[in-house]
């Protein structure tokens, strides 16, 4: 009876455990994503993330605030491994590509498209800066919470938004032009 | 106010941006690979993270004895190891708690769907030398097209001087793509709707069969407010159409299923629980996910990084055994069907970051054979749905963007071995028949598409008659993105 009682118990709290992560997986692997700019990094992040908020989750007192809580520590998550792949480190263990290169013929190849323009000006932000971008512009927060969230002040928050976004937009624009 | 307007385009882009880049899901885990590694997790240590985690803290610990040298030589390489170190455990992190995000006011549900799609067949403005151009063996190619003034259509493009024609003009849709030809060149399928703004918030995209002679236009499905078609293909013989039906697209538990119908309207269900078919579902995801056989008779599908084969008379389906439905195989990117229907070549992806190999599949047996493996690796690969395998299965064209520059590579599928394109091509990209060139989008809003050969040459293969922006490239079936406002 123990040992049936004791799996029941087990099975139930992975039950529990399957609705939190499915619950919540899109929306955190999503922001993950947009701060990590890759898979990976960005599976490992709300891993982490998710593993902490449910060690944790009876110090939770408000179910309310379940939302921004977990997007605050994944956020935190995937902002360090962010950083962290950004390092020399990095560039050391990227393999390079053994392939013959054939030279452009038509200057409008060498045009950048719009879209190209942003994924790669988004990608030269740094992770705090895309955090930012992801949590108020696609996430929704307002600044206030977003400095809550990433653990910065609202000035900085707002300087960090304002930087990206001018950034991003000269980039639109140069190519546009 | 111009600034105000320009700004608020500007945001209502970035969103734009935003959205798809956030959905972007090559080697995010799935749900299940999520659950499954959570709960390993936390009932244990910490010290088994993933294994890009465990490469990376067992290349640390390399760095780090390399600085352990370096300073006892007296180098001065401290500070950067440091920096270097990944945290070996999670910063304890329990937030005093935020407020609710405020909603992203999206707009609502029901205005989204509320303007219907109006595609309107262009016959009267064909010219009649366009009759002569009798199908896809001529070489044409499919694209949708939006002008800075914002009317849309579908338009042709010979290649040869007789320019480019409209099959097709859209009234009311900021978003469309060209999903793939019939076989004999006569439709054309094209997916058109809304997608919404902000996140959270519906698509409300369709699917339309479009007549390549411009004589008619049959729309296929009817989005919903919590309802959308999506990721469709169309079958060899112009008529049926596989495709996503998908629930609640953006909010809770996605649901989805997967659809034939065709142009005589009847539908069935080919499957009520496919496998991931909510994360193939949005309106903007190469139609290659679906690939029909060149018979009809079978449809390969890719999920998870697996690929499914389905057969159309009765329905049954089954897995390619090896590929990603298990943890750390392999994972499919890309697949299609050689000429003659009786092998899959898949392009494979190694579980971490590493050399591409191509696979050639026999569909009846499951048996896979590796073709090559390629020189070139999987990292920086942003552009997944560029990856596209030409016609007759001797090339496959990648994309990778390590920094600015956006690198094309063709490899060939026998040898593995890659050329080196031009920078910064677009990933609308599409094969010409006879796999001698492809075409891309051109990189600006003049409108231009741009041939490629396989030499790395190019040329102007034509224009859009008024400035505008090159949506998607189609030729014979792709894919492709189209980014409003640009």
């Amino acid at each position: 009876m123990g040992v049936e009682r004791d799996r029941t118990i087990a099975m139930s709290g992975e039950a529990d455990l399957a609705a939190f992560v499915a619950e919540h997986y899109d929306r955190l692997v999503r922001l993950a994503q947009l701060v990590c700019r890759d898979g990976a990094d960005a599976g490992d992040a709300v891993q982490l993330g998710l593993e902490q908020a449910w060690r944790h989750r009876s110090t939770l007192r408000d179910e309310s605030r379940l939302r921004p809580w977990l997007d605050r520590i994944v956020v935190r998550q995937a902002i360090r491994i962010a950083r962290s792949r950004q390092s020399w480190l990095r560039r050391v263990f990227t393999p390079q590509a053994g392939v013959l290169w054939i030279e452009p013929a038509d200057p409008r190849t060498q045009e950048i498209p719009a879209w190209h323009a942003l994924v790669a000006a988004f990608q030269e932000l740094s992770a705090e800066q895309r955090a930012v971008i992801a949590l108020h512009l696609y996430m929704g927060y307002s600044v206030i919470e977003t400095a809550e969230l990433v653990g910065a002040g609202v000035e900085t928050v707002r300087s960090r938004l304002r930087l990206a976004k001018d950034r991003l937009r000269q980039q639109l624009e140069e190519r546009s032009e | 106010m111009t600034t105000d307007r320009n700004g608020d385009r500007f945001d209502g882009d970035l969103r734009r941006f935003l959205d798809v880049a956030a959905r972007e899901s090559r080697g995010t885990p799935s749900l299940i690979e999520m659950t499954a590694r959570v709960a390993e997790h936390v009932g244990g240590t910490m010290q088994n993270r993933s294994f890009r985690s465990s490469s990376l803290a067992l290349a640390a610990l390399v760095i780090l004895l390399v600085a352990l040298i370096a300073v006892v030589l007296g180098g001065g390489l401290r500070r950067t190891v440091i920096v270097a170190l990944p945290s070996p455990s999670p910063s304890p992190a329990i937030a005093k708690a935020t407020q609710p995000p405020t909603s992203p006011s999206p707009s609502p549900v029901e205005d989204v769907c509320s303007a219907p799609v109006v595609m309107t067949p262009a016959f009267d403005v064909l010219l009649t030398e366009n009759r002569d151009v009798v199908g896809p063996a001529n070489g044409r190619v499919a694209f949708a097209a939006i002008a800075p003034n914002g009317t849309a259509g579908i338009w042709l493009e010979t290649g040869g001087s007789k320019g480019v024609r409209v099959a097709a003009t859209i009234a009311t849709a900021p978003y469309a793509a060209v999903l793939g030809w019939s076989n004999d060149g006569s439709a054309i399928l094209v997916v058109a709707g809304f997608i919404a703004d902000q996140n959270p918030g519906p698509d409300c995209t369709d699917l339309f069969l479009v007549q390549a002679d411009g004589s008619s236009v049959r729309k296929l499905t009817t989005s919903q407010p919590d309802h959308a078609a999506a990721g469709g293909a169309l079958a060899p013989d112009g008529r049926t159409v596989a495709y996503y039906s998908v629930d609640h697209p953006y909010k809770g538990p996605r649901t989805s299923q997967l659809w034939l119908t065709d142009a005589s309207g009847s539908s069935r269900v080919l499957d009520a629980t496919p496998r991931c078919g909510a994360d193939l579902a949005f309106g903007n995801q190469p139609s290659e996910r679906i690939v029909w056989a060149p018979d009809g008779r079978r449809l390969a599908v890719i999920c998870e990084g697996g690929i499914t084969l389905y057969t159309i008379a009765d329905g049954s389906s089954t897995s390619v055994p090896g590929l990603r439905y298990s943890a750390q195989s392999p994972e499919a990117a890309n697949c299609s069907w050689t000429a003659d229907g009786s092998q899959l070549l898949v392009e494979a992806d190694p579980f971490v970051e590493g050399p591409i190999s191509l696979l050639a599949i026999d569909p009846d047996t499951g048996e896979t054979q590796v073709e090559s493996v390629s020189s070139v690796s999987t990292r920086n690969q942003n552009f997944p749905a560029a990856d596209v395998f030409s016609p007759d299965g001797k090339w496959l064209l990648v994309q990778r963007s390590p920094g600015a520059a956006v690198e094309t590579y063709l490899i060939d599928v026998g040898t593995g071995a890659a050329r080196r394109l031009a920078d910064n091509i677009s990933p609308d990209t599409a094969w010409l028949p006879d796999s001698s060139a492809f075409v891309s989008a051109g990189g600006d809003t003049k409108g231009d598409i741009i041939r490629i050969g396989l030499d790395g040459r190019s040329a102007l293969f034509g224009s859009l008659p008024t400035p505008g922006s090159l949506g998607v490239g189609a030729y014979p079936v792709t894919f492709g993105w189209y980014f409003p406002g640009t």
